[in-house]
């Protein structure tokens, strides 16, 4: 009765709205109450009643407009945790554009496509003298561009030549369109697996770029050996100076190349004081979420496991950074080597997720960057050290 | 008069609301017939042929209406002659240029535009892709300089007293239109600013923001028997349609009484290039604001080399490189390159987004249809050229 009463009404124009169930709302229900979807992080600790996070989850749909996808990630569903433990995307996503897409000088124009075009990122890094992925071709469906020495080539002529590397579009993310490419021989390999020119062209979109592959040290290759390990390292500007914001491991399973969340790769804390990994990996929320001690393959016991030359990392991406002065916030993928770290992108629209859910101090840290004139609940006016004072400083370049 | 000169009257009448607009339109209308009736301006471009006195009047009255101040170029676009630019071929051209600033939001918020407007970074892109450009030798501020490779801080006492000499040329990392500009040489202790002896805190004083030392370009010898003091250099315009790149129109900026740099709004001169001979064609004008007023010249004033038919070197090697930079960075649509010529073959001093249309408009209102058609933007202006 009650039921139908309700579908009428959402059928009368004007106020027919008012008695629909946003879709965010209806999302929300649905992941706290799909067991596959709502299975929590911490097992160990007192959880709350189911119908409390159902309330929770339809609350912040309500508030934000969106459903908390990472609601059991963060550890919400721990009686001890409270919904503003944590950022909501929205208010995240606008403190960190403010800071990253304002034009830091005259003119209508920002600086982010120095990180956003991994062409542009690569030749700047290069030039600088900071480690980056060295990249050998532009590549499309037409052919191939080598950049030394200059020449352009159909794209047939690559199977002849030996390339070892990986292949990605200019402008992409969370690793989308890139694959390992191989060649050699009059032979062409995808993803370890031999291809014709015809699947080639099928899997580049646009402009791609071929970089050579990386030796990874063999600390990170104990962890899983086929993927390159990445660390994400948030680096902040403060004033002229950045400082490491907040770093976690992310590394392959399965055999799989790519290392990213969303490939179902496990993520760990990194203590950068120690150099050391802290706590236990864990997995994007969804049907494979949980978390591990140990690394489901190699059966490496992650909790306190060493990282290499972590100092040189974080070292490397802050100058990099003083260098990108006006990008108030920077997410690094850094690579490790038998050499040292290497810078194998830069990203200005970095995610909350990864960090959020492994470094429960994160938020206070991240506020602390921006001014509050107006109190917690307003919007920021600037970041707290702003482009402006670190140029009232005259010498505005770092000493190195 | 300063405000407070003026009659009471006027002063009441200023609080009245719109009074003020309305003030600066009459003050442009007056402006307009000024500049219409002015002799020295209408005989500094030519003036032969050109239109009554009635008709520069009613021209120039009905910009100030429409666009509230006058239009200072009215003369140097040739909009006095009856065959000179016509105003809706100006409306065009405004047009035009409104579609090349949309499309480069629409390609993507200035991105690719940061790395044209940022010196540093334009030289960084240049010199890792192996295309020819000045070298950067070190990042200044207000208080020192920091000299690359390799890279070390320096004061400006520092900078001055090191044993390694320097000649280069300073300008502000997003300056434009040769802004802030200066030459700068350093030898046995001894600083040069625009050629005067300096001390440190004068190089210093010039410094008042993020500046860029980059090393002097040795000019050819056919560029410097123009104008030797100041490094003259192509504006090149490159469209990129489906992955290809091509020139549309260029024209050569000239200095002029000794000036460092050569752009048009610092005293300089501008002559048509023709692509495909390599040859300069036409006069040389200088923009009107300029010292010395406009002025349309068949010679260099300063050398006496004639423009009409005077050949650049290296012009196709300078067409190829800006096609194959603008491929390479895969945007903006549409790029103004600034090159220079070197003994050995063309160098890029920048690449510009926004680049200046009033230059070729100038020159040559012709330009307008190649540059449509090869840009593919006449669909967007709502009508085809012919």
């Amino acid at each position: 009765m009650i039921r139908s009463l309700v579908r009428a009404a959402q059928r009368v124009p004007l106020i027919g709205p008012v008695f629909r169930t946003p879709p965010s709302v209806r999302r929300a229900v649905r992941l706290a109450t799909d067991p596959a979807l709502s299975q929590t992080y911490y097992p160990d600790e007192p959880r709350k009643g189911r119908w409390r996070v159902v309330g929770e989850n339809a609350w912040w749909a309500l508030r934000h407009g969106q459903e908390n996808k990472f609601y059991f990630a963060y550890g919400l569903d721990r009686k001890a945790a409270r919904l503003s433990d944590v950022l909501p995307w929205r208010h995240f996503k606008r403190l960190r554009n403010s800071g990253n897409e304002t034009p830091g000088v005259p003119g209508n124009y920002n600086y982010v496509c120095l990180l956003r075009d991994k062409f542009v990122f690569g030749q700047i890094a290069q030039s600088l003298g900071y480690p980056a992925p060295r990249t050998l071709a532009f590549l499309d469906a037409d052919g191939v561009e080598w950049i030394d020495p200059r020449g352009r080539a159909p794209l047939p002529s690559l199977a002849d030549v030996e390339i070892d590397g990986f292949c990605k579009p200019f402008a992409g993310i969370e690793g989308a369109g890139a694959f390992a490419f191989r060649s050699g021989g009059g032979a062409l390999w995808i993803d370890g697996s031999e291809a014709t020119e015809e699947d080639l062209r099928d899997r580049l979109h646009g402009r791609s770029l071929i970089q050579e592959r990386l030796e990874q040290h063999p600390d990170l290759s104990r962890l899983h050996p086929s993927s390159i390990n990445t660390l994400r390292l948030v680096t902040a500007l403060e004033g002229a100076e950045a400082r490491p914001l907040s770093a976690v491991l992310r590394m392959g399973t399965g055999g799989r190349v790519r290392d990213n969340w969303e490939a179902r790769g496990l993520a760990v804390a990194v203590d950068l004081a120690t150099g050391r990994l802290r706590g236990d990996g864990m997995y994007k929320y969804g049907l494979w979420g949980g978390t591990a001690t140990h690394h489901p393959d190699t059966g490496v016991l992650l909790d306190g496991y060493p990282l290499p030359m972590i100092d040189e990392a974080v070292r490397v991406a802050c100058r990099f950074h003083e260098d990108l002065r006006y990008i108030h916030t920077i997410g690094w993928d850094i690579a490790f080597t038998p050499g040292g770290p290497c810078l194998v992108e830069g990203n200005d629209n970095w995610g909350l997720p990864l960090v959020a859910a492994l470094d429960p101090g994160f938020k206070d840290r991240f506020l602390a960057l921006y001014e509050w004139p107006g109190g917690l609940s307003r919007r920021p006016s600037r970041p707290a050290a702003s482009l402006a004072q670190a140029s009232k400083t005259g010498l505005d370049l770092p000493p190195r | 008069m300063s405000r407070r000169d003026r009659p009471f009257a006027l002063r009441a009448l200023a609080g009245v609301p719109g009074a003020r607009a309305a003030g600066r339109r009459v003050r442009g209308l007056q402006a307009a017939v000024r500049l219409a009736t002015d002799p020295e301006q209408a005989r500094a471009y030519g003036g032969e042929g050109g239109k009554p006195t009635w008709r520069r009047v009613a021209d120039n009255v009905l910009w100030a209406a429409r666009y509230g101040n006058p239009n200072p170029l009215y003369y140097a676009y040739g909009m006095d002659e009856k065959t000179g630019t016509s105003y809706a071929r100006y409306h065009l051209a405004e047009k035009v240029a409104r579609e090349v600033n949309r499309q480069i939001e629409e390609d993507g918020a200035g991105h690719a535009t940061a790395v044209l407007r940022d010196k540093y970074f334009f030289s960084l892109i240049a010199q890792t892709l192996g295309h020819p450009s000045p070298r950067t030798l070190a990042l200044m501020g207000p208080l020192g300089v920091d000299l690359l490779n390799p890279r070390r801080p320096l004061s400006y006492e520092g900078l001055v007293s090191q044993s390694l000499p320097l000649d280069g040329f300073a300008k502000p990392i997003g300056g434009a239109q040769g802004a802030g500009a200066f030459a700068l040489r350093i030898e046995g202790g001894q600083a040069w600013v625009d050629g005067e002896p300096a001390g440190p805190a004068d190089v210093g004083g010039r410094v008042d923001g993020r500046y860029l030392l980059q090393e002097r370009v040795e000019q050819h010898p056919a560029l410097a028997a123009l104008h030797p003091a100041s490094l003259n250099t192509v504006r090149l315009v490159t469209v990129l349609r489906d992955g290809h790149a091509e020139p549309v129109v260029a024209c050569l900026r000239v200095g002029a009484r000794g000036a460092l740099v050569d752009n048009w709004a610092a005293g300089g001169l501008i002559v048509g290039l023709d692509i495909e001979t390599g040859a300069l064609f036409g006069k040389g004008i200088r923009k009107p604001p300029a010292v010395g007023g406009g002025a349309v010249f068949d010679r260099h004033p300063d050398t006496g080399v004639q423009f009409d038919g005077y050949a650049l070197p290296y012009v196709p090697a300078a067409l190829d490189l800006a096609r194959r930079f603008h491929r390479d960075m895969g945007g903006p649509r549409s790029i103004g390159w600034d090159l220079a010529f070197t003994p050995t073959g063309p160098c890029i001093i920048e690449g510009n987004s926004h680049w200046n249309l009033s230059l070729h408009l100038a020159i040559d209102p012709g330009f307008l249809e190649p540059f449509v058609r090869a840009s593919g933007i006449d669909a967007h202006l709502g009508r085809t050229l012919g």
